[in-house]
């Protein structure tokens, strides 16, 4: 079980000697097993909610817990993906892969670990660059190996922190294939949190979605869609088109210049 | 390809004229010894430089080739030879001819192998304990915020005096030379390697800490897993720098009152006026100082499979 709940969140900078408030007054739930998406436009506070959810920053005021039990700092059930991959670059793909399992799972013995890591690296189809460093390989093959890293943790709750956003079109493409696939296919669905500002990838992955507008959630809205998203027909494809429209129309009604290029 | 024919003909004309001089001129100065030391030097520098073409061409280089530097260095022996074996024009003590310098390393290798044998035992000690130290003081204090709190202070008052000058105090408060010697390397090497460490791991790439404390490791894998690797690069490339220190360091202690090192043979042959045996010593320790750089070079690209 994994099931998050925010009461009362309040999250606020402290800079220069100004105070800017990130997040006010959240209140949700994540039931266990949801795949959510926090959708927004840059500066919405998306990524600082994820790093509340993280554990790697508190909350200035209310609580987060997981499972009824408040949130204490980091912890390996709950796994992370940066934007920028963030695997060591001391590591090759295994050792990274590797190090994930020992930290989460320590009570394997070596071989397991090493045998687990290889299966991993496998899901995400990168068996043969496996002893690649980091700089040898393209964004695209990092991402999956940090994700491979996630999954072998075999923690509870996922959280990507627009794990695509570098990446050229293709690879994104097939990295979101690649996740939805080993997420709703796995024996047991794993809490995903994916913050993202494509709104298209929001509709293609998400079975919830949280919109935010600057500080807060505006939006809550649940996609009760069949994977994969690509292949719909007739009807459900129709509600995804319009699903689609709906958060486009979120995204200009939230304002600002900027918005006339989203989407 | 033509034009590295000629620049080939050059050098080799101009080696000519060298050994020309060499066997056949007759020389003003009296003093001179037998030249078959120097034309053995001569052969190996030859050699070097042949060796280093071979292995250009076999990598399908531009053809460039080391040619100013070995142009150079045969004018240069060409001036030597002449202003003071042939012409007898420079200063007939102080200025050594090249046959007497040369001849030098035959007659003295057992003694200048065995100096710096010595000084290398020092060094080495020396730059290794404070290398060791550094970085791993380094590596907490950059860590755990309350020793930084402390010891950041201290290092960024400490590491601004030139190690030179406590040195004479070092040297007559350790109990022996030799100890006394390596304290000044150690000091040499431990304050800019250790303050490095520390602002590198305060400057650490967010991402990468984050992504580390997301995996909640104990402070003794941090340290090791983590946060060594990740200042290891920073160090390593900074070693020619430190390593050149240490050996300015060990040479300046030398100078101070040692039975042994290259520095002490220098120094002490210059004291007897045996201005052939320094300027040998002189250039044994460029040729030592090459081969350790050398060296470390090799060692950057072992240690740091992942640049």
């Amino acid at each position: 079980m994994a099931t998050i709940q925010l009461d009362r969140v309040s999250f606020t900078y402290k800079a220069h000697g100004q105070c800017f408030q990130a997040l006010r007054d959240l209140n949700f739930t994540i039931q266990d097993g949801e795949f959510v998406c926090v959708l927004g436009r840059s500066g919405c506070g998306k990524s600082t909610l994820l790093r509340l959810l993280s554990g790697l920053q508190a909350p200035s005021t209310g609580v987060i817990r997981v499972d009824g039990t408040p949130l204490e700092g980091p912890a390996t059930s709950r796994a992370m993906v940066f934007q920028n991959y963030a695997l060591f670059p001391w590591m090759t793909a295994r050792e990274n892969v590797r190090f994930g399992i020992r930290q989460a799972r320590g009570n394997l013995s070596r071989r397991e670990t090493r045998e687990l890591a290889g299966a991993y690296l496998e899901k995400v189809g990168m068996a043969e660059a496996a002893d690649r460093y980091p700089c040898q390989m393209s964004g695209g093959m990092c991402q999956r190996v940090a994700i491979a890293r996630a999954l072998a943790m075999d923690a509870e709750i996922l959280l990507l922190d627009e794990p695509f956003g570098a990446l050229d079109a293709r690879s994104r493409q097939e990295l979101q294939r690649l996740l939805e696939r080993l997420w709703s296919q796995g024996e047991k669905r794993k809490t995903v949190v994916f913050v993202t500002h494509d709104l298209q990838e929001a509709a293609q992955l998400a079975s919830r979605i949280l919109y935010m507008t600057p500080g807060r959630v505006s939006r809550d809205l649940p996609v009760d869609l069949p994977y994969p998203r690509d292949a719909l027909e007739d009807a459900e494809a129709r509600q995804l088109q319009a699903l689609r429209e709906e958060l486009l129309q979120l995204f200009y009604e939230s304002g600002g210049m900027e918005v006339s290029h989203a989407g | 390809m033509r034009a590295e024919g000629r620049r080939f003909l050059l050098t080799h004309l101009l080696l000519g004229v060298l050994l020309a001089v060499v066997l056949f001129a007759p020389h003003q100065r009296t003093t001179v010894r037998e030249n078959l030391s120097l034309l053995v030097g001569i052969a190996l520098m030859e050699g070097l430089f042949l060796l280093s073409l071979f292995r250009e061409h076999r990598q399908g280089g531009a053809g460039t080739g080391p040619y100013d530097i070995i142009l150079l260095v045969w004018a240069l022996m060409l001036a030597w030879e002449l202003a003071t074996s042939v012409w007898n024009v420079a200063h007939p003590v102080l200025i050594p001819a090249p046959e007497n310098v040369f001849d030098t390393f035959r007659e003295q290798w057992k003694t200048m192998l065995l100096n710096i044998g010595y000084s290398m035992e020092l060094l080495l000690t020396g730059f290794s304990l404070g290398l060791v130290l550094a970085v791993g003081l380094g590596l907490f204090a950059g860590w755990i915020p309350r020793i930084r709190a402390f010891a950041y202070p201290i290092a960024n008052i400490m590491a601004p005096i030139p190690p030179v000058v406590i040195s004479p105090y070092l040297v007559s408060l350790m109990p022996t030379f030799r100890s006394a010697s390596v304290a000044v390397i150690v000091l040499g090497v431990f304050w800019p390697t250790f303050l490095t460490t520390v602002n590198r791991i305060t400057s650490m790439e967010p991402q990468i800490l984050d992504s580390a404390r997301m995996l909640t490791p104990a402070t003794g894998t941090m340290v090791g897993r983590i946060l060594l690797p990740y200042v290891l690069p920073g160090i390593v490339s900074g070693l020619k720098v430190s390593l050149t220190t240490s050996l300015l360091m060990l040479n300046f202690a030398e100078l101070m009152g040692a039975t042994h090192g290259m520095g002490y043979y220098v120094q002490n042959s210059i004291t007897y006026a045996n201005y052939a045996h320094a300027a040998a010593g002189i250039l044994v320790i460029g040729f030592v100082v090459t081969v350790l750089s050398a060296l470390t070079t090799k060692l950057q690209t072992v240690l740091i499979r992942w640049h």
